[in-house]
């Protein structure tokens, strides 16, 4: 009888091990990227930050980098696979990068982020689609997720095959750009130099 | 021993879990701004034109070596870059009747205060920065040709131009 219930248990167990397992199987969201070796650049192009020009004077307002002026990113991968970007930012340029400043309004300047991205192979952004950013105070964030290439409205094409010892991603990589750019509302601040931080993280989904 | 297995089946089911390795990039843009002050003029001197000697009808008050140049002083944002811009030649007009005459003006520039080492600012437009303390020097001469003009005082004001880059 004893034998009995542990035989019961343990057919419980590993019907609720299996049905945990299943759970994560049964998912219609399949994420190929997460099962190669395929490799992923972020490459920052040109040297700038994305910078606001002077001279901006204390209680200018709104001073605006534009789409056109954007500060751009390159994403190098396999362009069959898509990737999440995920946008942290700053809500404020704070004098001299110090965020302690960050309730002093003579000290810090409120900055609404705008990003964008373009994945047809061309850095254009005539051809790029807003990232939807949330602006906040103290933050903005933001995330995206499209194909290195763009599937032109098809439906997506069968499963990759998996990376072999002869496989040479170099042959299908493609880049995809990630713009940023936006706008800051100077108010009544002290002179000097105001710096904030924008955190772009990319991995295929 | 039915543990040993249970386990065994536990960190089967977690595998799928743990096998997810992905190719993760980060990358840190910088955003800044610089916000630029106001700008502060101060004439300390005016130029000095008093019985000066003549070198036959021309006057002439260097900025650099004469003692009789004007000064002034900006006072801006610390290090900050500027340009200067400022009219060569003004009228100078007879206070006591007619005729006026031509003044040519002749600006030094220093970011420290000493005159005998201040830079001709002999460009229109020129690109310079403040000091550390927010300031920089001009002295100002210039030469004037007195030759047939009627007599009288004559006055006209210099204008000099700074805005931030």
């Amino acid at each position: 009888m004893n034998l009995f219930f542990k035989h019961i248990i343990t057919t419980l167990f590993i019907a609720l091990l299996i049905g945990l397992n299943a759970d994560i199987a049964s998912s219609q969201d399949i994420s190929f990227g997460q099962y190669g070796t395929y490799t992923l650049e972020l490459e920052d192009i040109g040297l700038e930050d994305l910078e606001f020009d002077g001279p901006i004077n204390s209680n200018s307002g709104i001073h605006q980098v534009e789409l056109i002026d954007a500060k751009v990113l390159a994403i190098i991968g396999v362009k069959y696979l898509d990737v999440d970007v995920d946008i942290t930012a700053d809500g404020k340029l704070y004098l001299d990068g110090d965020p302690t400043y960050d309730s002093d309004p003579a000290r810090s300047i409120p900055f609404t982020l705008e990003a964008a991205f373009a994945n047809n192979g061309e850095n254009n952004v005539s051809s790029s689609r807003p990232i939807g950013i949330a602006n906040t105070p103290s933050m903005s964030t933001g995330s995206a997720r499209f194909p290195i290439l763009s599937r032109r409205q098809q439906p997506p094409g069968p499963p990759p095959p998996p990376p072999t010892g002869d496989f040479d991603q170099s042959l299908v990589n493609e880049t995809a750009y990630l713009y940023f750019y936006g706008q800051i509302d100077v108010g009544n601040v002290v002179a000097g130099q105001y710096r904030g931080t924008i955190t772009v993280t990319v991995e295929y989904r | 021993m039915i543990y040993k297995k249970l386990l065994g089946l536990f960190i089967a089911a977690l595998f799928p879990l743990l096998a997810v390795a992905q190719s993760q990039q980060n990358v840190s843009i910088s955003v800044s701004a610089t916000v630029s002050g106001t700008v502060e003029m101060v004439t300390i001197n005016t130029v000095d034109f008093e019985n000066i000697e003549q070198e036959g009808s021309v006057i002439r008050v260097d900025p650099i070596f004469g003692e009789r140049a004007g000064k002034m002083v900006a006072r801006g944002t610390p290090n900050a870059e500027f340009r200067v811009d400022y009219i060569r030649e003004r009228e100078l007009l007879n206070l006591d009747g007619d005729g006026v005459i031509f003044f040519n003006y002749l600006v030094a520039g220093n970011f420290i205060d000493d005159q005998e080492t201040a830079e001709l600012l002999d460009q229109d437009i020129r690109n310079l920065q403040f000091n550390e303390d927010g300031e920089y020097y001009f002295w100002v001469g210039g030469t004037v040709d007195l030759n047939d003009i009627n007599p009288g005082s004559y006055q006209g004001d210099f204008t000099i131009e700074i805005e931030y880059i």
